[in-house]
């Protein structure tokens, strides 16, 4: 970044002078520059993967209001709480303060509800996010190592689901618990010792809720944060996919062998793409809006371009 | 039926004794397999009731189950054989007839509930003689009917141990093999869930009163009208069925909806 | 890509040179002229559509009073019926506040603003000459740590690296104390215990089971026990009763089961699952989970699904007050199979 520039530079607006304030210090204009017109594909199936993001971000909000008041301890207890059917009965701590987040603490039944379809629509936008990016061979060189990162995610998010169902210690987490002693015992050789080491010894044991609360808040988050980032900044490097169309050079292999990762321009509006190798998808509409301003690569005819628009994108992260 | 059920009002002493008794005279083997039969030996129908039960039931009954109700041979009339209907109870015959699952519409993996067939008092006729068969577990007293007495947080742990695993643990039902399924508890009523735990109908296993005492199936009375007076605290139950219709519903509904918001969002104005 | 202020298919020119080497079958049409929207076309239209996106921010603001009115004006009073509606308030009013924000957000962007498609450049990953600079130096690097001339340095530090991480590793040696696979085997079960009613613990004699009765049990003393539902997982067995001939015995198993009376493992095989599902007619014990089905005439064999093994059974009499005891423990490890278990 140049040192003139700031010096030279003097802000009007009481606005300006904050920004401008961060601006030389930490460089925000080029970062702007490189982000503020990120242009992106205007097909809604390109969406599945932002749909997952934002379930993610509405799980770790709605998760830190529930760790407020969800107690993950195993210790016996009877339920004291206001929900009739179960009054007396010998529990755990940790059923004992799911039943008060759900019965006795106001929104609490909210909050779990929203952690609850935030993590079910999770997993299935993944699941449909990944179904796009094979279908359309976006896999492809060079995002092969985001392809595999974008599998970890699925597994991370299953983890997480797994680790977060077990949590209330109600019938279905004990069976699924249950479950998860049994397949983890299956292994050869070492599943009894693995076993007996997640739960601190014999299934169930006094340990595990307390256990799978750490892998549920802390550490899975924290690896699908790290993925996620990567996830991103891949994108970033490689730029979106986008579906072939008229307007789309042809330049995938016999012009230009050294960039054979390039793929096709945007398909344009109409029907009239005749030449389309996806002519049943419905290509044939663009949303075009946003941008104004030219962003001006040196012009390089063996390149394709790819369009996109950026106001969607802008709407979609308010 | 209030006049029924003071007839037949039995001190629960009279069958410790009994057993007692079969107990050290070593009848205990010959006896075991029907110790329910020891509850309502001493019901009384009129023999008018039990003459016009006969009626009914050879008119309805006995081309599966036989004249006199001894079963029917295997196969009789292109029919599946119906059971023997000696020592069944009259708790049997009320809640299969009372809540319509017999007579059989046809055969079929289980007999499915469907608008009965016979009035109150028909049924009555039908369980006196079928009782006058041979003893057999008596249609319940009020008083272990009655789930304002019961304790619901009791009858919800026995509930869990017993039924639940058949019955789901919202009590909404479930698969069995072979086509044969667990029907759900919301909307029977007290007389018939307490009958079906005395009688076992069909391939549910029968809960005795030496298995859950009946203080304890009142409990669970209580705790099934209490889940179900309440209702789901979130919304929709879908079913209660847990994961599989609410993956169901994300997977088709959920994600309809997304689709629906992504394709509004990308599709341009008009 | 060109200046696209008005939409216009400039694009495809630059594309069409693109493509004249190549031999094309069809003449690529190029990017449609743009349309303008009916808000850029008709002052009306636009008054309309700012009016629009207003009310869309107007509804997320009732629904964030929504929520308030939920969550302040309604008391819980230990009913379900207020939690209910409460829960409905909350969802709904954040529903609305979020979503007014957003398709309003949306609808702005759609209707308003500019709807200039632009285009965006490729980049090669990465250039010949910086994978040419990089080379070098990490070359120079290499060269100036002197690791490939001094082998003793590397091959240490190797060792050094390998075998420092491996503490954290071992530190987590205690998340089981005792790791003994043995014990497995072995349940509360044995010679002389009674088998007693779950949950309250009260013996059953013989007599109590009559035909087609199903008993959920457990070993005495199980509910004072010290690791009750260590315990309880591995102890608990459904009991029932059969008419004797129903029953196919196998030899050494005569003495098993009482007059018909027979007592099998719940836990299945497969995974581990409570099989409680009693057919009293069928004589099937179906497990919820998988759908393992278990026929008791013939022991529990495996009649279908996924578990590998019959349901053990637990070897039954009865004392001399008529109560229903266990004969030993076990023959065979309960639940899911496990390596050592053979």
């Amino acid at each position: 970044m140049s040192s003139s520039a700031p010096d030279t530079y003097t802000p009007k607006t009481g606005l300006g002078r904050i920004s401008n304030f961060v601006d030389t210090r930490v460089g925000v204009s080029p970062i702007v520059k490189e982000f503020g017109r990120k242009i992106f594909p205007d097909h809604w199936s390109f969406m599945f993967g932002e749909v997952a993001l934002y379930s993610f971000v509405i799980l770790l909000m709605s998760g830190t209001f529930l760790t407020f008041f969800f107690d993950p301890s195993m210790a016996e207890t009877h339920y004291e709480g206001s929900y009739v059917p179960l009054q007396g009965v010998e529990m755990s701590v940790a059923y004992a303060s799911t039943l008060d987040i759900s019965f006795d603490i106001r929104g609490g039944l909210f909050m779990r509800q929203l952690h609850h379809w935030a993590a079910l629509l999770f997993v299935a936008s993944v699941s449909v996010h990944m179904l796009r990016v094979f279908f359309t061979g976006a896999f492809r060189r060079p995002r092969e190592l985001n392809w595999v990162v974008g599998c970890v995610l699925l597994i991370l998010a299953l983890a997480a689901g797994f680790t977060g169902y077990s949590l209330p210690d109600d019938l279905l987490s004990g069976n699924g618990l249950r479950i998860i002693d049994g397949v983890i015992k299956a292994i050869p050789l070492v599943g009894t010792y693995i076993s007996m080491f997640l739960f601190g010894g014999e299934f169930p044991g006094t340990a595990i809720v307390g256990r799978l609360y750490v892998l549920h808040i802390l550490l899975v988050p924290a690896i699908i944060l790290l993925m996620i980032a990567i996830h991103l900044f891949m994108v970033v490097v490689h730029k979106h996919t986008q579906y072939p169309g008229p307007a789309v050079p042809k330049t995938t292999s016999s012009a230009s062998p050294s960039v054979p990762f390039t793929r096709r321009r945007q398909a344009a509006s109409s029907s009239s793409s005749s030449a389309s190798w996806l002519p049943s998808l419905p290509t044939s509409r663009s949303f075009r809006s946003g941008i104004t301003a030219p962003t001006t690569p040196p012009p390089c005819p063996q390149v394709p371009s790819l369009t996109g628009t950026s106001a969607g994108s802008m709407a979609r992260s308010a | 039926m209030k006049a029924l059920s003071q007839k037949r009002r039995h001190p629960l002493a009279a069958i410790a004794l009994l057993l007692m008794g079969l107990l050290v005279t070593g009848g205990l083997y010959a006896v075991a397999g029907t110790v329910n039969e020891a509850q309502a030996t001493t019901t009384t129908y009129s023999a008018q009731d039990i003459e016009e039960g006969e009626k009914l039931f050879v008119a309805n009954c006995a081309t599966c189950h036989g004249i006199g109700a001894v079963g029917a041979p295997e196969g009789a009339h292109g029919l599946q054989a119906g059971p023997s209907l000696i020592g069944v109870g009259a708790a049997a015959v009320d809640f299969q007839v009372g809540t319509g699952r017999m007579p059989m519409q046809m055969t079929g993996p289980q007999a499915q509930q469907k608008p009965k067939q016979f009035t109150e008092e028909q049924t009555m006729q039908l369980a006196a003689y079928v009782a006058s068969l041979g003893a057999g577990p008596a249609v319940p007293e009020e008083e272990f009917l009655d789930a304002s007495q019961g304790n619901p947080a009791e009858g919800g742990e026995l509930f869990r141990v017993n039924c639940a695993m058949c019955h789901n643990a919202a009590a909404a039902g479930g698969a069995l093999t072979r086509g044969k399924f667990a029907p759900t508890l919301s909307g029977v009523s007290e007389k018939h869930i307490y009958e079906a735990m005395v009688t076992g109908p069909q391939n549910m296993p029968v809960f005795s009163d030496a298995n859950i005492t009946p203080e304890g199936k009142r409990d669970i009375i209580a705790f099934l009208k209490t889940i179900e007076a309440q209702g789901s605290p979130g919304g929709l139950a879908l079913g209660s069925l847990g994961p599989v219709s609410e993956g169901l519903l994300m997977w088709t509904a959920g994600l309809g909806v997304v689709i629906a918001f992504t394709i509004w969002l990308t599709q341009r104005s008009s | 890509m060109g200046d696209h202020s008005h939409g216009g298919p400039k694009s495809s020119g630059t594309v069409a040179t693109a493509g004249q080497g190549e031999v094309e079958k069809f003449q690529d049409p190029g990017l449609p002229p743009h349309r303008p929207r009916l808000a850029d076309k008709d002052p009306r239209a636009e008054k309309r559509a700012e009016r629009q996106v207003a009310i869309l921010f107007v509804i997320s603001i009732i629904g964030t009073l929504l929520f308030f009115v939920g969550y302040f004006a309604i008391r819980l009073d230990d009913t379900i019926a207020t939690l209910r509606l409460q829960n409905f308030l909350l969802g709904m009013g954040t529903c609305f506040a979020m979503l007014g924000i957003g398709v309003g957000i949306v609808h702005w962007a759609k209707t308003l603003m500019p709807d200039h498609e632009i285009a965006e450049e490729r980049h090669e990953v990465r250039t010949e000459e910086d994978r040419q600079i990089a080379e070098t130096m990490v070359g120079e690097i290499i060269e100036e740590t002197g690791i490939k001339r001094r082998p003793l340095i590397r091959n240490t530090l190797l060792g050094a690296m390998i075998l420092a991480p491996l503490p954290a590793i071992g530190i987590f040696r205690d998340l089981s104390k005792e790791i003994d696979p043995d014990v497995l085997r072995h349940t509360m079960w044995d010679a002389g215990v009674r088998l007693t009613r779950d949950p309250d613990g009260t013996p059953i004699r013989a007599s109590d089971v009559t035909i087609g009765s199903a008993f959920h049990v457990i070993p005495e003393g199980l509910n004072e026990a010290e690791h009750k539902l260590e315990e309880k997982a591995k102890a608990v067995v459904l009991l029932m009763r059969l008419h004797p001939d129903d029953l196919n015995v196998s030899p050494g198993r005569e003495d098993w089961n009482y007059n018909g009376i027979v007592a099998y493992s719940k836990i299945c095989t497969h995974v581990g699952c409570p099989v409680a599902l009693y057919e009293q007619q069928t004589h099937h014990l179906l497990c919820p989970c998988h759908q393992s089905t278990f026929d008791l005439t013939q022991e529990c064999k495996v009649i279908f699904g996924p578990a590998a093994h019959a349901l053990p059974q637990l070897p039954i009499s009865v004392d001399d007050e008529g109560y229903l005891i266990a004969t030993s423990d076990f023959h065979e490890p309960v639940g899911p199979s496990y390596w050592e278990r053979g």
